[in-house]
């Protein structure tokens, strides 16, 4: 139990670090593949850039969540101030991966999601410019499920410390 | 709105729909009346299809020059954009927009002018890039004095080119075993790694000495012209020379033209315009001396528009006053602070011509929950006195889409402001951050970082005042379809429910002894419920139905519990906005110290709040829309019309002054 004890620490960053990084590897996948169809319409119609540049932004911010997650974790737990030798159990520490999983699970998978709504958006406001502002809001609505879950997990980390 | 007919005479035509475009406030409408039935007693078909064929090929030629137009003006815009322009005043009067007439032959051939140096400089540079290529060969070659062209005498043949150093002995080598011993191998010059060569064989060995040349990598001489190397050189540079002196010919007279390229501008609108007047003459409903055209026009102006269209011509003019159950176009007015937030509805869809305009009810949550999602007063003041700056100062058109949702940025910027005092955040922390602990910026409710809980109740409690105001438009929309009985059996009741289930659950907390509050809660929310369920079911006969159809809208609170929750988004957001503003300045403050740390805390600090203004607002804006569209909108809005599109001038570039 001894070693168990000391993996306190380890098993609080290891849920902060999950986190920021499925999610974050959710956004840039997102983010990539938008960026290829964005360049395609480009070639045609330049002029488009700044809306498409809107729409390729709209799923980089489920790795914004993880993010945050991350710091809240660092900082709640203590491992920020302490630098990583807080006191904290092993069972302390399962709780805080605990509670970064609704972020990191649905974070990854709600960017790779949304990524295409919005690669079906870019053709559409290739063709009609106008749709813009309605192909955000079909977008936001699969966001919203990462907004939830990052409300589940800012609340269990809220309630942990 | 109200219907609008005229009848006038055919010579009048052009001018009546002149004077409706400038008016701006009619739109035109097929009329019903085919153009065929209505004229065949008294005008030939060959007569109008006639007219529709010139009409048709003046408009081919507009759009062509048009597009012509504007691909010049992207160029210019492009590579000449800092070329300083003749004229930089985009307002201009109807009346000088329309006189650009006089002037189109003169602007087209500047175009053609324009178009035709573009394609010459293009031409020019490929060439150029030919010649360079050449020279970059012949570099190598200036010292050798053979003639080019001179290549073969009657039986031998002499191969040019260059060829490695350490190939050339193999080279001989390999001649000797296949016995071509009549072949000479000179060097002609020589380079670091490499020899000039001239090669000579007999005529008949050339196949053999092509395939060992290739087999050493020998590389052949491309250039077969007449004189020296030096000489073609030469040549070459003045060739280069010349063309880069007319080039830059060609450049000063672009820019000259690019100095005047308003005046693309100005012809490109005046198109627009004109295919705009086009489209609405081209709807029928002429005989050989009249004419009759129908429209919409709002009530208000329809009995001036009256008035000038009698006095300045010889038509018949009939205004029919319109009922709801009508079909027509929407036009929205709104008091100046709701018209900012209106471009929300616009981009949804239009209201059905029957129900009430929901911007007003719109207009103060989005006001509220974008200032909420961006609570910051540095993020707030930011986007206002951007926003200002191009309102008032680079006086963009807030007619526009985007200048409409300027207008509104700059409403929400001061929202997110005073949000920014009531949840204390200033660029999150960073005065705290920056001073040790010593200041702390004032926050005048509570801190939503130290108390989630708390703002989550409260983004709920929000939540239900935006819902039950949707519930209040649909009261306002019962009235009006004359439907009183629906509110009582169908809205009433999750009055009750709601706030009865609020009492039961949250009431306690409100610390009220005189009376037992959860209980009048409970009471409340079950005579609700009992409504519901009675009544949900009131237009089917058969009494089972009647119940099941009951039970099914008890299931109604399931839905309006999800839209409640819906709103715990806000807190979400409130912390998304602060916790990253929290980590720029953590990190700003992790390098600062010594000159180069406080340089990189400054770009951090820039760059990291810009970033985050940029990405916070853009989640403020499309969640706040989003409230609107999903939660309110669904308690009411019906939808289903479209928007009044008059015939008017409608410009590209410039910006009509209609004060002129």
């Amino acid at each position: 139990m001894e070693v168990l004890d000391k993996l306190g620490p380890f098993f609080t960053l290891l849920g902060a670090a999950l986190a920021a990084f499925l999610p974050g590897l959710g956004s840039a996948k997102a983010v990539g593949r938008l960026g290829q169809a964005i360049n395609g319409v480009l070639s045609e119609q330049p002029e488009l850039f700044g809306r498409a540049l809107i729409l390729q932004a709209l799923p980089g911010t489920q790795g914004i969540y993880g993010l945050l997650s991350f710091f809240l974790i660092l900082t709640r737990s203590g491992l920020m101030e302490s630098g990583f030798s807080a006191d904290i159990t092993w069972y302390q520490g399962l709780l805080w991966i605990a509670a970064a999983l609704p972020i990191t699970i649905v974070g990854y998978l709600s960017a790779l999601h949304q990524a295409k709504v919005c690669e079906t958006g870019v053709s559409l406001i290739a063709k009609r410019s106008d749709q813009h502002a309605r192909v955000i809001v079909l977008a936001v609505v699969v966001e919203t499920y990462a907004i939830f879950a990052l409300l589940a997990s800012v609340l269990a980390i809220f309630s942990l410390s | 709105m109200d219907k609008i007919k005229i009848l006038g005479l055919l010579k009048e035509k052009a001018s009546v729909l002149q004077f409706l475009q400038k008016q701006g406030v009619v739109e035109l409408i097929e009329t019903g009346v085919s153009g065929s039935e209505f004229s065949s007693e008294l005008s030939t078909q060959a007569d109008i299809s006639d007219q529709r064929l010139t009409l048709q090929i003046q408009e081919e030629e507009i759009l062509k020059n048009q597009t012509r137009l504007n691909s010049a003006i992207q160029t210019l815009e492009t590579n000449y954009a800092n070329v300083p322009q003749e004229s930089t005043d985009f307002r201009i009067s109807i009346n000088d927009l329309l006189s650009v007439k006089k002037r189109e032959s003169e602007i087209l051939d500047l175009l053609d002018e324009m178009k035709s140096a573009e394609k010459r400089k293009i031409d020019l540079a490929a060439e150029r890039e030919q010649i360079q290529r050449e020279q970059d060969i012949l570099q190598d070659w200036r010292q050798v004095e053979i003639d080019l062209q001179q290549t073969s005498t009657q039986r031998t043949l002499v191969f040019l080119g260059r060829l490695e150093k350490s190939a050339l002995s193999e080279l001989e080598q390999e001649l000797t075993e296949f016995s071509i011993v009549e072949t000479a191998i000179l060097t002609l010059d020589s380079g670091d790694t490499f020899d000039l060569t001239a090669v000579i064989a007999l005529r008949e060995h050339e196949l053999t000495i092509n395939q060992l040349l290739q087999q050493y990598d020998f590389k052949y001489l491309p250039i077969r012209k007449k004189g020296t190397p030096n000489q073609i050189y030469r040549s070459n540079e003045r060739k280069i020379n010349k063309i880069d002196r007319i080039v830059v010919e060609l450049e000063t007279k672009i820019k000259s033209i690019a100095a005047r390229r308003l005046d693309f501008c100005l012809l490109s609108d005046y198109y627009a315009v004109t295919l705009e007047y086009h489209s609405a003459s081209k709807i029928p409903a002429d005989t050989l001396y009249t004419f009759s055209l129908e429209g919409f026009i709002p009530r208000k102006v329809s009995g001036k528009v009256k008035k000038n269209l009698e006095d300045d011509f010889t038509v018949f003019v009939e205004i029919i006053e319109l009922k709801p159950e009508d079909e027509y176009p929407i036009l929205l007015q709104n008091k100046p602070f709701a018209g900012a937030f209106q471009t929300i509805l616009e981009m949804f869809g239009a209201p059905s011509t029957r129900e009430i305009d929901p911007t007003p009810g719109l207009a103060p949550f989005t006001f509220m929950f974008f200032g909420m999602m961006l609570s910051d007063v540095g993020y707030g003041l930011l986007l206002t006195i951007g926003c200002a700056y191009l309102i008032w100062k680079a006086k963009i058109d807030t007619s526009t889409e985007g200048g409409k949702l300027v207008r509104m940025l700059f409403l929400c910027g001061i929202s997110s402001t005073l949000w920014g005092f009531i949840f204390g955040g200033f660029f999150g922390d960073m005065l705290t951050l920056m001073s040790d602990n010593k200041i702390a910026f004032p926050c005048l409710w509570f801190n939503p970082m130290d108390e989630p809980q708390k703002l989550l109740i409260w983004s709920m409690i929000f939540g239900v005042i935006h819902l039950f105001s949707g519930m209040v438009m649909k009261i306002i929309n019962e009235i009006k379809f004359g439907k009183i009985s629906n509110i009582f059996f169908d809205i009433v009741p999750w009055f009750f429910i709601i706030i009865g289930l609020g009492l039961m659950f949250g009431g306690s907390s409100l610390k009220i002894t005189a009376f037992n509050i959860t209980e009048i809660g409970k009471w409340l929310a079950i005579a609700g419920a009992v409504i519901v369920f009675l009544f949900a079911g009131r237009a089917k006969k058969n009494i089972f139905s009647r119940l099941i159809s009951g039970i099914g809208g008890l299931y109604g609170v399931i839905n309006y519990l999800g839209d409640i929750l819906s709103y715990t988004r806000v807190l979400a957001l409130v912390l998304a906005t602060s916790v990253i503003a929290t980590v720029v300045n953590f990190l700003a403050n992790m390098v600062s110290g010594g000159i180069i740390g406080w340089i990189f805390a400054v770009v951090i600090l820039v760059g990291g709040h810009l970033l985050n203004l940029a990405l916070s607002g853009l989640s403020a804006y499309v969640h706040s829309s989003r409230l609107q569209y999903v939660e309110f909108f669904g308690q009411f809005f019906e939808g289903g019309g479209r928007f009044f599109k008059p015939l008017n001038y409608k410009t590209n570039y410039l910006k009509i002054n209609k004060d002129e």
